[in-house]
Protein backbone atom coordinates (compact mmCIF):
# COMPACT_ATOMS: atom_id res chain seq x y z
CA UNK A 1 0.00 0.00 0.00
CA UNK A 2 3.06 2.37 -0.16
CA UNK A 3 3.86 4.63 -3.34
CA UNK A 4 1.04 6.38 -3.44
CA UNK A 5 0.75 9.92 -5.24
CA UNK A 6 -0.20 12.90 -3.07
CA UNK A 7 -2.12 15.74 -4.06
CA UNK A 8 -3.55 18.43 -2.56
CA UNK A 9 -6.85 17.89 -2.28
CA UNK A 10 -9.39 20.24 -3.42
CA UNK A 11 -10.22 22.67 -0.91
CA UNK A 12 -13.80 23.05 -2.63
CA UNK A 13 -14.51 19.69 -2.44
CA UNK A 14 -14.00 19.44 1.43
CA UNK A 15 -15.87 22.40 1.39
CA UNK A 16 -18.82 21.30 -0.12
CA UNK A 17 -18.98 17.83 1.82
CA UNK A 18 -18.64 19.95 5.04
CA UNK A 19 -21.81 21.54 3.74
CA UNK A 20 -24.19 18.98 3.08
CA UNK A 21 -23.49 17.70 6.24
CA UNK A 22 -24.68 20.54 7.98
CA UNK A 23 -27.16 21.71 6.03
CA UNK A 24 -28.51 18.11 6.60
CA UNK A 25 -27.80 18.10 10.46
CA UNK A 26 -29.67 21.96 10.14
CA UNK A 27 -32.35 21.95 7.78
CA UNK A 28 -34.97 20.32 10.96
CA UNK A 29 -33.91 23.48 13.10
CA UNK A 30 -34.11 25.78 10.01
CA UNK A 31 -37.58 24.14 9.03
CA UNK A 32 -39.07 24.78 12.53
CA UNK A 33 -37.98 28.48 12.79
CA UNK A 34 -39.44 29.03 9.27
CA UNK A 35 -42.53 27.71 10.73
CA UNK A 36 -42.58 29.03 14.15
CA UNK A 37 -41.61 32.99 13.18
CA UNK A 38 -42.78 32.87 10.06
CA UNK A 39 -46.80 31.21 11.52
CA UNK A 40 -46.24 33.64 14.27
CA UNK A 41 -46.17 36.65 12.00
CA UNK A 42 -48.70 35.50 9.55
CA UNK A 43 -51.26 34.58 12.11
CA UNK A 44 -50.54 37.86 14.40
CA UNK A 45 -50.62 40.37 10.96
CA UNK A 46 -53.45 38.06 9.34
CA UNK A 47 -55.93 38.44 12.65
CA UNK A 48 -55.17 42.19 13.73
CA UNK A 49 -55.58 41.44 17.06
CA UNK A 50 -52.21 42.92 18.37
CA UNK A 51 -51.17 46.19 16.01
CA UNK A 52 -48.11 45.38 13.45
CA UNK A 53 -45.47 47.12 15.28
CA UNK A 54 -46.15 44.40 18.13
CA UNK A 55 -46.11 41.83 16.16
CA UNK A 56 -42.40 42.73 14.39
CA UNK A 57 -41.50 43.22 17.92
CA UNK A 58 -42.38 39.92 18.62
CA UNK A 59 -40.34 38.87 15.83
CA UNK A 60 -37.52 40.48 16.69
CA UNK A 61 -37.60 38.59 20.40
CA UNK A 62 -38.34 35.00 18.65
CA UNK A 63 -36.61 35.16 16.16
CA UNK A 64 -33.77 37.91 16.88
CA UNK A 65 -33.07 36.31 20.05
CA UNK A 66 -34.50 33.23 21.64
CA UNK A 67 -34.40 31.30 18.09
CA UNK A 68 -30.80 32.20 17.68
CA UNK A 69 -30.45 31.12 21.50
CA UNK A 70 -31.51 27.50 20.84
CA UNK A 71 -29.61 27.71 17.08
CA UNK A 72 -26.20 27.93 18.79
CA UNK A 73 -26.59 25.41 21.12
CA UNK A 74 -25.76 21.99 19.24
CA UNK A 75 -23.47 23.96 17.06
CA UNK A 76 -20.39 22.52 18.43
CA UNK A 77 -21.74 20.98 21.46
CA UNK A 78 -23.56 18.75 20.32
CA UNK A 79 -20.91 16.68 18.19
CA UNK A 80 -19.07 17.03 21.40
CA UNK A 81 -21.39 15.48 23.23
CA UNK A 82 -21.87 12.75 21.14
CA UNK A 83 -18.06 12.63 20.24
CA UNK A 84 -18.13 12.97 16.75
CA UNK A 85 -16.00 16.29 16.97
CA UNK A 86 -13.13 14.08 17.33
CA UNK A 87 -13.45 12.90 13.86
CA UNK A 88 -13.35 15.96 12.27
CA UNK A 89 -10.41 17.45 14.05
CA UNK A 90 -8.84 14.62 13.03
CA UNK A 91 -9.55 15.59 8.96
CA UNK A 92 -6.81 16.47 6.98
CA UNK A 93 -8.53 19.57 7.18
CA UNK A 94 -8.15 22.66 8.63
CA UNK A 95 -9.55 23.10 12.25
CA UNK A 96 -11.21 26.48 11.39
CA UNK A 97 -12.27 25.74 8.07
CA UNK A 98 -14.49 23.22 9.74
CA UNK A 99 -15.40 25.50 12.02
CA UNK A 100 -15.91 28.68 9.24
CA UNK A 101 -18.52 26.19 7.48
CA UNK A 102 -20.15 25.18 10.64
CA UNK A 103 -20.95 29.28 11.79
CA UNK A 104 -22.01 29.84 8.17
CA UNK A 105 -25.06 27.42 8.08
CA UNK A 106 -25.69 28.68 11.29
CA UNK A 107 -25.64 31.98 11.03
CA UNK A 108 -27.98 30.81 7.26
CA UNK A 109 -29.88 29.10 9.94
CA UNK A 110 -30.97 31.81 11.82
CA UNK A 111 -31.53 34.70 9.13
CA UNK A 112 -33.51 32.34 6.68
CA UNK A 113 -36.67 32.26 9.32
CA UNK A 114 -35.99 36.42 9.73
CA UNK A 115 -36.34 36.64 5.88
CA UNK A 116 -39.56 34.32 5.66
CA UNK A 117 -40.89 36.59 8.37
CA UNK A 118 -39.80 39.40 5.66
CA UNK A 119 -41.40 38.30 2.86
CA UNK A 120 -44.57 37.38 4.41
CA UNK A 121 -44.79 40.76 6.46
CA UNK A 122 -44.36 42.39 2.57
CA UNK A 123 -47.12 40.27 1.86
CA UNK A 124 -49.60 40.47 4.18
CA UNK A 125 -49.34 44.01 5.62
CA UNK A 126 -45.98 45.93 4.08
CA UNK A 127 -46.18 49.29 5.69
CA UNK A 128 -49.67 49.45 6.11
CA UNK A 129 -49.09 50.77 10.12
CA UNK A 130 -45.70 50.89 10.54
CA UNK A 131 -43.49 53.47 9.05
CA UNK A 132 -40.79 52.23 6.22
CA UNK A 133 -37.83 53.04 8.38
CA UNK A 134 -39.12 51.67 11.58
CA UNK A 135 -39.89 48.64 9.34
CA UNK A 136 -37.24 47.78 7.72
CA UNK A 137 -34.95 49.25 11.38
CA UNK A 138 -36.73 46.30 13.37
CA UNK A 139 -35.63 43.64 10.54
CA UNK A 140 -31.86 45.13 10.65
CA UNK A 141 -32.25 45.20 14.80
CA UNK A 142 -33.80 41.22 14.67
CA UNK A 143 -31.00 40.18 12.00
CA UNK A 144 -28.10 41.74 14.12
CA UNK A 145 -29.41 40.06 17.30
CA UNK A 146 -29.80 36.96 15.51
CA UNK A 147 -26.14 36.69 14.65
CA UNK A 148 -25.03 38.37 17.39
CA UNK A 149 -26.71 36.17 20.22
CA UNK A 150 -25.41 33.10 17.89
CA UNK A 151 -22.12 34.25 17.75
CA UNK A 152 -21.55 34.94 21.48
CA UNK A 153 -23.27 31.87 22.86
CA UNK A 154 -21.49 29.30 20.14
CA UNK A 155 -17.90 31.20 20.30
CA UNK A 156 -17.91 31.53 24.39
CA UNK A 157 -19.56 27.91 24.66
CA UNK A 158 -16.97 26.39 22.12
CA UNK A 159 -15.40 24.18 24.70
CA UNK A 160 -18.45 22.89 26.78
CA UNK A 161 -19.31 19.54 26.84
CA UNK A 162 -23.08 19.50 26.07
CA UNK A 163 -25.58 21.83 25.00
CA UNK A 164 -27.05 22.94 28.06
CA UNK A 165 -24.02 24.40 29.57
CA UNK A 166 -23.77 26.16 25.87
CA UNK A 167 -27.16 26.82 26.74
CA UNK A 168 -26.74 28.28 30.02
CA UNK A 169 -23.62 30.54 28.71
CA UNK A 170 -25.78 32.09 25.86
CA UNK A 171 -28.52 32.99 28.48
CA UNK A 172 -25.63 34.31 30.80
CA UNK A 173 -24.46 36.77 28.15
CA UNK A 174 -27.83 38.01 27.00
CA UNK A 175 -29.02 38.38 31.06
CA UNK A 176 -25.76 40.07 31.80
CA UNK A 177 -26.09 42.36 28.89
CA UNK A 178 -29.40 43.44 29.82
CA UNK A 179 -28.44 43.93 33.62
CA UNK A 180 -25.35 45.96 32.99
CA UNK A 181 -27.13 48.07 30.60
CA UNK A 182 -29.83 48.71 33.48
CA UNK A 183 -26.91 48.93 35.95
CA UNK A 184 -25.12 51.47 33.81
CA UNK A 185 -28.13 53.75 33.08
CA UNK A 186 -28.65 53.90 36.67
CA UNK A 187 -24.85 54.85 37.79
CA UNK A 188 -24.09 57.31 35.32
CA UNK A 189 -27.51 58.49 34.32
CA UNK A 190 -25.57 59.01 30.78
CA UNK A 191 -27.63 58.32 27.77
CA UNK A 192 -24.94 59.05 25.14
CA UNK A 193 -22.53 56.88 27.30
CA UNK A 194 -25.37 54.25 27.63
CA UNK A 195 -26.03 53.89 23.85
CA UNK A 196 -21.81 54.31 23.21
CA UNK A 197 -21.44 50.74 25.54
CA UNK A 198 -24.92 49.32 24.00
CA UNK A 199 -23.73 49.76 20.45
CA UNK A 200 -21.32 47.17 21.56
CA UNK A 201 -23.23 44.62 23.33
CA UNK A 202 -25.32 41.50 21.73
CA UNK A 203 -28.79 42.19 22.74
CA UNK A 204 -28.71 45.84 24.29
CA UNK A 205 -29.23 47.27 20.68
CA UNK A 206 -32.86 48.68 21.86
CA UNK A 207 -30.93 51.14 23.89
CA UNK A 208 -29.05 52.43 20.86
CA UNK A 209 -32.78 53.71 18.91
CA UNK A 210 -33.89 54.44 22.43
CA UNK A 211 -34.70 58.35 22.26
CA UNK A 212 -33.11 58.64 18.66
CA UNK A 213 -35.36 59.81 15.80
CA UNK A 214 -37.21 57.16 13.62
CA UNK A 215 -35.44 58.61 10.85
CA UNK A 216 -31.69 57.87 12.02
CA UNK A 217 -32.97 54.12 12.52
CA UNK A 218 -31.50 52.92 10.17
CA UNK A 219 -28.19 54.64 9.83
CA UNK A 220 -27.39 53.95 13.60
CA UNK A 221 -27.53 50.00 13.16
CA UNK A 222 -26.08 50.11 10.08
CA UNK A 223 -23.20 51.80 12.38
CA UNK A 224 -23.52 49.46 15.01
CA UNK A 225 -22.91 46.43 12.27
CA UNK A 226 -19.61 47.26 11.55
CA UNK A 227 -18.76 47.35 15.22
CA UNK A 228 -20.55 44.11 15.45
CA UNK A 229 -18.32 43.07 12.51
CA UNK A 230 -14.76 43.69 14.28
CA UNK A 231 -16.38 42.03 17.66
CA UNK A 232 -17.38 39.08 16.21
CA UNK A 233 -14.44 38.37 13.99
CA UNK A 234 -12.46 38.81 17.45
CA UNK A 235 -14.81 36.45 19.17
CA UNK A 236 -14.53 33.81 16.20
CA UNK A 237 -10.92 33.59 15.83
CA UNK A 238 -10.97 33.09 20.12
CA UNK A 239 -13.34 30.11 18.98
CA UNK A 240 -11.43 28.83 16.04
CA UNK A 241 -7.98 28.45 18.43
CA UNK A 242 -10.10 27.04 21.05
CA UNK A 243 -12.03 24.54 18.74
CA UNK A 244 -8.77 23.36 17.29
CA UNK A 245 -7.70 22.03 20.58
CA UNK A 246 -8.12 18.63 21.92
CA UNK A 247 -9.40 17.79 25.38
CA UNK A 248 -6.73 16.48 27.71
CA UNK A 249 -6.77 12.84 27.20
CA UNK A 250 -6.39 9.91 29.82
CA UNK A 251 -3.14 8.74 28.70
CA UNK B 1 16.05 -1.32 8.14
CA UNK B 2 17.16 2.29 8.42
CA UNK B 3 14.29 4.18 7.51
CA UNK B 4 12.56 5.01 9.98
CA UNK B 5 8.67 6.59 9.92
CA UNK B 6 8.68 7.50 13.52
CA UNK B 7 10.94 9.98 15.23
CA UNK B 8 10.68 11.49 18.78
CA UNK B 9 13.96 13.03 20.41
CA UNK B 10 13.28 13.86 24.30
CA UNK B 11 9.54 14.93 23.89
CA UNK B 12 8.18 16.43 27.03
CA UNK B 13 4.69 17.43 27.64
CA UNK B 14 2.83 18.37 30.48
CA UNK B 15 -0.90 19.55 31.11
CA UNK B 16 -1.07 22.81 33.76
CA UNK B 17 1.25 21.19 35.95
CA UNK B 18 0.86 17.29 35.42
CA UNK B 19 3.38 15.95 33.52
CA UNK B 20 2.75 13.71 30.68
CA UNK B 21 4.95 12.90 28.64
CA UNK B 22 9.10 13.32 29.86
CA UNK B 23 12.08 13.54 28.08
CA UNK B 24 10.54 10.71 25.65
CA UNK B 25 12.88 9.09 22.78
CA UNK B 26 11.23 6.42 20.21
CA UNK B 27 11.62 5.51 16.76
CA UNK B 28 9.94 3.41 14.56
CA UNK B 29 11.43 1.57 11.31
CA UNK B 30 9.85 1.45 8.23
CA UNK B 31 7.17 -1.63 7.47
CA UNK B 32 7.19 -2.94 11.20
CA UNK B 33 4.39 -3.32 13.46
CA UNK B 34 5.44 -1.50 16.41
CA UNK B 35 3.63 -1.98 19.65
CA UNK B 36 3.12 0.88 21.62
CA UNK B 37 2.17 -0.32 25.52
CA UNK B 38 1.45 1.92 28.62
CA UNK B 39 -1.26 1.63 31.47
CA UNK B 40 -4.15 3.88 31.22
CA UNK B 41 -3.06 7.46 31.71
CA UNK B 42 0.40 6.54 30.79
CA UNK B 43 0.80 8.80 28.00
CA UNK B 44 -0.10 7.10 25.07
CA UNK B 45 -2.70 9.07 23.64
CA UNK B 46 -1.00 12.47 24.32
CA UNK B 47 2.11 10.80 22.12
CA UNK B 48 -0.62 9.71 19.22
CA UNK B 49 -2.56 13.14 19.33
CA UNK B 50 1.17 14.69 18.91
CA UNK B 51 2.08 12.83 15.92
CA UNK B 52 -0.72 13.62 14.25
CA UNK B 53 -0.17 17.17 15.29
CA UNK B 54 -3.30 17.63 16.90
CA UNK B 55 -2.17 18.85 20.41
CA UNK B 56 2.11 20.14 20.38
CA UNK B 57 5.02 18.72 22.98
CA UNK B 58 6.83 21.65 25.08
CA UNK B 59 10.20 20.24 23.97
CA UNK B 60 11.61 17.93 22.07
CA UNK B 61 11.68 16.99 18.23
CA UNK B 62 8.90 14.92 16.49
CA UNK B 63 9.40 13.60 12.49
CA UNK B 64 6.26 11.46 11.12
CA UNK B 65 7.15 10.01 7.87
CA UNK B 66 9.54 12.85 7.74
CA UNK B 67 7.34 15.67 8.40
CA UNK B 68 7.05 17.77 11.34
CA UNK B 69 3.67 17.52 12.77
CA UNK B 70 3.55 20.92 14.01
CA UNK B 71 3.86 22.58 10.51
CA UNK B 72 2.67 19.62 8.49
CA UNK B 73 -0.32 18.30 10.60
CA UNK B 74 -2.10 18.37 7.21
CA UNK B 75 -0.20 16.40 4.95
CA UNK B 76 0.48 13.67 7.71
CA UNK B 77 -3.18 12.91 8.28
CA UNK B 78 -2.94 12.80 4.42
CA UNK B 79 -0.72 10.18 4.58
CA UNK B 80 -1.70 7.64 7.86
CA UNK B 81 -4.40 6.18 8.84
CA UNK B 82 -5.89 6.91 11.85
CA UNK B 83 -8.36 4.63 14.08
CA UNK B 84 -8.78 5.79 17.43
CA UNK B 85 -10.31 4.36 20.56
CA UNK B 86 -13.09 7.41 20.86
CA UNK B 87 -13.76 7.61 17.25
CA UNK B 88 -17.70 8.35 16.59
CA UNK B 89 -18.76 8.67 13.12
CA UNK B 90 -21.85 10.73 12.20
CA UNK B 91 -25.02 8.55 13.41
CA UNK B 92 -27.20 9.55 11.08
CA UNK B 93 -25.38 8.90 7.87
CA UNK B 94 -25.34 5.60 5.38
CA UNK B 95 -22.09 3.67 5.89
CA UNK B 96 -22.36 4.85 1.46
CA UNK B 97 -22.23 8.59 2.65
CA UNK B 98 -19.86 8.31 5.45
CA UNK B 99 -17.55 7.27 2.39
CA UNK B 100 -18.54 9.81 0.23
CA UNK B 101 -17.91 12.35 2.97
CA UNK B 102 -14.46 11.00 3.71
CA UNK B 103 -13.16 10.92 0.15
CA UNK B 104 -12.65 14.64 -0.88
CA UNK B 105 -10.13 15.01 1.97
CA UNK B 106 -8.00 11.92 0.74
CA UNK B 107 -6.26 12.65 -2.73
CA UNK B 108 -5.32 8.94 -2.63
CA UNK B 109 -8.86 7.30 -1.91
CA UNK B 110 -8.99 4.13 -3.24
CA UNK B 111 -13.04 3.88 -4.13
CA UNK B 112 -12.37 0.08 -5.52
CA UNK B 113 -10.46 -0.56 -2.20
CA UNK B 114 -12.79 0.86 -0.46
CA UNK B 115 -15.97 -1.44 -1.43
CA UNK B 116 -13.53 -4.37 -1.56
CA UNK B 117 -13.55 -3.17 2.00
CA UNK B 118 -16.58 -3.34 2.59
CA UNK B 119 -17.66 -6.45 1.53
CA UNK B 120 -15.29 -7.96 3.50
CA UNK B 121 -16.45 -6.39 6.40
CA UNK B 122 -19.87 -7.62 5.72
CA UNK B 123 -21.26 -3.94 5.74
CA UNK B 124 -24.00 -2.80 4.12
CA UNK B 125 -23.81 0.50 2.24
CA UNK B 126 -27.36 1.18 2.75
CA UNK B 127 -27.11 0.79 6.70
CA UNK B 128 -27.19 3.84 8.78
CA UNK B 129 -24.03 4.19 10.97
CA UNK B 130 -26.18 4.70 14.37
CA UNK B 131 -27.73 1.19 13.68
CA UNK B 132 -24.15 -1.11 13.49
CA UNK B 133 -22.41 -2.66 16.29
CA UNK B 134 -19.77 -1.86 18.28
CA UNK B 135 -17.41 -4.46 16.01
CA UNK B 136 -19.17 -2.92 12.49
CA UNK B 137 -18.46 0.81 13.75
CA UNK B 138 -15.10 -0.42 14.11
CA UNK B 139 -14.70 -1.76 10.79
CA UNK B 140 -15.66 0.93 9.42
CA UNK B 141 -13.45 3.00 11.07
CA UNK B 142 -10.63 0.55 10.20
CA UNK B 143 -12.10 0.40 6.45
CA UNK B 144 -12.10 4.69 6.16
CA UNK B 145 -8.46 4.49 7.72
CA UNK B 146 -7.36 2.02 4.85
CA UNK B 147 -9.25 3.12 1.93
CA UNK B 148 -7.05 5.69 1.03
CA UNK B 149 -3.90 3.58 0.85
CA UNK B 150 -1.61 4.95 3.59
CA UNK B 151 1.78 4.63 4.44
CA UNK B 152 1.89 4.25 7.93
CA UNK B 153 -1.22 2.90 10.11
CA UNK B 154 -1.52 4.26 14.12
CA UNK B 155 -4.10 2.17 16.29
CA UNK B 156 -5.02 3.85 19.70
CA UNK B 157 -6.70 1.00 21.23
CA UNK B 158 -9.10 0.26 18.87
CA UNK B 159 -10.22 -2.81 20.11
CA UNK B 160 -11.51 -1.03 23.60
CA UNK B 161 -14.61 -2.15 24.54
CA UNK B 162 -14.88 -5.27 21.68
CA UNK B 163 -15.49 -8.81 23.44
CA UNK B 164 -12.88 -11.28 22.77
CA UNK B 165 -13.45 -12.50 19.56
CA UNK B 166 -14.78 -9.80 17.65
CA UNK B 167 -11.24 -8.26 19.02
CA UNK B 168 -8.83 -11.18 17.78
CA UNK B 169 -11.19 -10.83 14.43
CA UNK B 170 -9.69 -7.34 14.19
CA UNK B 171 -6.14 -7.78 14.81
CA UNK B 172 -6.24 -10.81 12.03
CA UNK B 173 -8.24 -8.01 9.77
CA UNK B 174 -5.55 -5.87 10.12
CA UNK B 175 -2.52 -8.16 9.80
CA UNK B 176 -4.16 -9.43 6.62
CA UNK B 177 -4.60 -5.87 5.03
CA UNK B 178 -1.28 -4.52 6.07
CA UNK B 179 1.71 -6.44 7.45
CA UNK B 180 3.33 -7.97 4.54
CA UNK B 181 2.72 -5.05 2.57
CA UNK B 182 5.26 -2.05 3.35
CA UNK B 183 2.48 -0.11 6.24
CA UNK B 184 4.20 0.23 9.23
CA UNK B 185 1.49 -0.28 12.04
CA UNK B 186 1.93 1.86 15.28
CA UNK B 187 -0.40 -0.37 17.92
CA UNK B 188 -0.79 1.07 20.90
CA UNK B 189 -2.47 -0.55 23.52
CA UNK B 190 -2.69 -1.98 27.03
CA UNK B 191 -4.21 -5.58 25.89
CA UNK B 192 -0.96 -7.46 25.75
CA UNK B 193 -1.96 -10.25 24.44
CA UNK B 194 -3.91 -8.45 21.51
CA UNK B 195 -1.09 -7.12 19.99
CA UNK B 196 1.91 -9.98 21.25
CA UNK B 197 1.06 -11.90 18.11
CA UNK B 198 1.47 -9.31 15.78
CA UNK B 199 4.11 -7.08 17.18
CA UNK B 200 7.73 -7.02 15.55
CA UNK B 201 8.82 -4.24 18.36
CA UNK B 202 7.33 -2.84 21.47
CA UNK B 203 8.27 0.22 23.66
CA UNK B 204 6.89 0.62 27.18
CA UNK B 205 5.55 4.14 28.21
CA UNK B 206 5.30 4.10 32.23
CA UNK B 207 4.73 7.77 33.92
CA UNK B 208 5.52 9.90 30.69
CA UNK B 209 9.31 7.57 30.36
CA UNK B 210 9.87 4.54 27.54
CA UNK B 211 11.22 1.90 29.88
CA UNK B 212 11.33 -0.77 27.19
CA UNK B 213 12.23 -0.29 23.30
CA UNK B 214 13.27 -3.33 22.02
CA UNK B 215 12.14 -6.18 19.08
CA UNK B 216 9.60 -8.48 20.65
CA UNK B 217 11.76 -11.76 20.34
CA UNK B 218 14.80 -9.95 22.24
CA UNK B 219 12.95 -8.43 24.93
CA UNK B 220 11.43 -12.67 25.83
CA UNK B 221 15.01 -13.66 25.47
CA UNK B 222 16.43 -10.70 27.36
CA UNK B 223 13.36 -10.82 30.50
CA UNK B 224 12.86 -14.21 32.13
CA UNK B 225 11.65 -15.41 35.78
CA UNK B 226 14.14 -17.08 37.30
CA UNK B 227 12.65 -19.51 40.04
CA UNK B 228 15.04 -20.19 43.00
CA UNK B 229 14.30 -22.83 46.16
CA UNK B 230 13.33 -20.97 49.18
CA UNK B 231 16.40 -22.46 51.22
CA UNK B 232 19.01 -21.31 48.50
CA UNK B 233 17.38 -17.65 47.92
CA UNK B 234 19.61 -15.79 50.49
CA UNK B 235 22.53 -17.38 48.12
CA UNK B 236 21.06 -15.58 45.32
CA UNK B 237 20.36 -12.47 47.25
CA UNK B 238 24.59 -12.03 47.52
CA UNK B 239 24.38 -11.76 43.53
CA UNK B 240 21.26 -9.01 43.58
CA UNK B 241 23.89 -6.54 42.59
CA UNK B 242 25.24 -8.03 39.39
CA UNK B 243 21.26 -9.09 38.40
CA UNK B 244 18.94 -6.70 36.98
CA UNK B 245 15.80 -7.43 39.10
CA UNK B 246 12.24 -6.38 38.29
CA UNK B 247 9.88 -8.19 40.35
CA UNK B 248 10.19 -10.57 43.24
CA UNK B 249 7.44 -12.60 44.49
CA UNK B 250 7.01 -15.68 46.45
CA UNK B 251 5.39 -18.54 45.56
CA UNK B 252 5.42 -21.68 48.03
CA UNK B 253 8.40 -22.71 49.19
CA UNK B 254 9.80 -21.13 45.82
CA UNK B 255 10.95 -17.27 45.40
CA UNK B 256 10.36 -16.45 41.80
CA UNK B 257 12.07 -13.02 40.23
CA UNK B 258 11.85 -11.48 37.18
CA UNK B 259 15.26 -9.91 35.44
CA UNK B 260 16.26 -8.71 32.59
CA UNK B 261 19.77 -9.80 30.97
CA UNK B 262 18.34 -13.39 32.05
CA UNK B 263 21.59 -14.76 30.07
CA UNK B 264 23.99 -13.22 32.25
CA UNK B 265 22.08 -13.94 35.50
CA UNK B 266 21.74 -17.61 34.54
CA UNK B 267 25.74 -18.02 34.05
CA UNK B 268 25.67 -16.35 37.14
CA UNK B 269 23.72 -18.69 39.13
CA UNK B 270 25.14 -21.54 37.52
CA UNK B 271 28.37 -20.66 38.14
CA UNK B 272 27.75 -20.46 41.65
CA UNK B 273 25.35 -23.75 41.88
CA UNK B 274 22.87 -22.35 42.76
CA UNK B 275 19.49 -24.55 41.89
CA UNK B 276 17.18 -22.64 39.87
CA UNK B 277 14.86 -22.76 36.72
CA UNK B 278 14.15 -20.62 34.20
CA UNK B 279 10.31 -19.66 33.22
CA UNK B 280 9.42 -18.18 29.78
CA UNK B 281 7.00 -15.55 29.86
CA UNK B 282 4.16 -13.75 27.90
CA UNK B 283 4.70 -9.82 26.59
CA UNK B 284 1.41 -9.75 29.64
CA UNK B 285 3.67 -11.05 32.23
CA UNK B 286 6.89 -9.00 31.15
CA UNK B 287 4.90 -6.07 30.80
CA UNK B 288 3.87 -6.43 34.88
CA UNK B 289 6.81 -7.21 36.20
CA UNK B 290 8.36 -3.96 34.39
CA UNK B 291 5.88 -1.26 35.19
CA UNK B 292 4.20 -2.48 38.44
CA UNK B 293 7.41 -4.92 39.77
CA UNK B 294 8.93 -4.42 43.15
CA UNK B 295 12.82 -5.60 42.42
CA UNK B 296 13.54 -4.65 45.97
CA UNK B 297 11.00 -6.88 48.10
CA UNK B 298 11.94 -8.44 50.05
CA UNK B 299 15.40 -8.29 51.48
CA UNK B 300 15.50 -11.92 52.42
CA UNK B 301 13.14 -15.06 51.49
CA UNK B 302 13.47 -16.10 55.52
CA UNK B 303 12.40 -12.39 57.14
CA UNK B 304 10.55 -11.78 59.97
CA UNK B 305 7.65 -10.07 60.24
CA UNK B 306 7.50 -9.22 56.59
CA UNK B 307 3.92 -9.29 54.36
CA UNK B 308 4.87 -11.61 52.17
CA UNK B 309 2.80 -11.44 48.68
CA UNK B 310 1.46 -14.97 47.65
CA UNK B 311 1.77 -15.80 44.12
CA UNK B 312 1.43 -18.57 41.85
CA UNK B 313 4.62 -19.21 40.37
Amino acid sequence: MTGAIHIAPSRWQMIAVLLRKELHEWWSAIALGCFTIGGFVAIGLQSRLIPDEAVLIGMVISGGLIFPLICAMPVVAAERAEGSVNLLLRLPAPAWLVLAVKTAVAVVGVIVPLLLALAIMGALAGYREVRPNIFWALFLLAGLMAVNVLMWTMCLGIRQPNEARVGLIGAAVCIGTVMTMFFIDDALSNEQMVKAIAAWTPVGLFAVLDGSRSEEFVSLLLGVAARHVVVLSLLWAYAAWRFSQPGRTRG
Amino acid sequence: MDEHVIELKQVRKAFGRTPVLNEVTLSVPAGQTFAFLGRNGAGKTTTIRMLVGLIQPEAGDIRVLGMDPRRQALAIRRSIGYLAEDQQLFGWMRVQQTLEFMTPFYPTWDAALARKLLERFELSPRQRVKHLSKGQSVRLGLLLALAHRPRMMILDDPALGLDPIMRKQLNRDVIALLQGDGVTVFYSSHLLYEVEPVADQVAILDHGRIIVNSPTEDLRDDVKQIVIPHDEFDAALNFRGDMHWRDVQRGGREMAITLKDAGNAVDLLQANRITHRVVDLNLDEIFEAMVVGRPDYPTSATANGVKVEEAAV
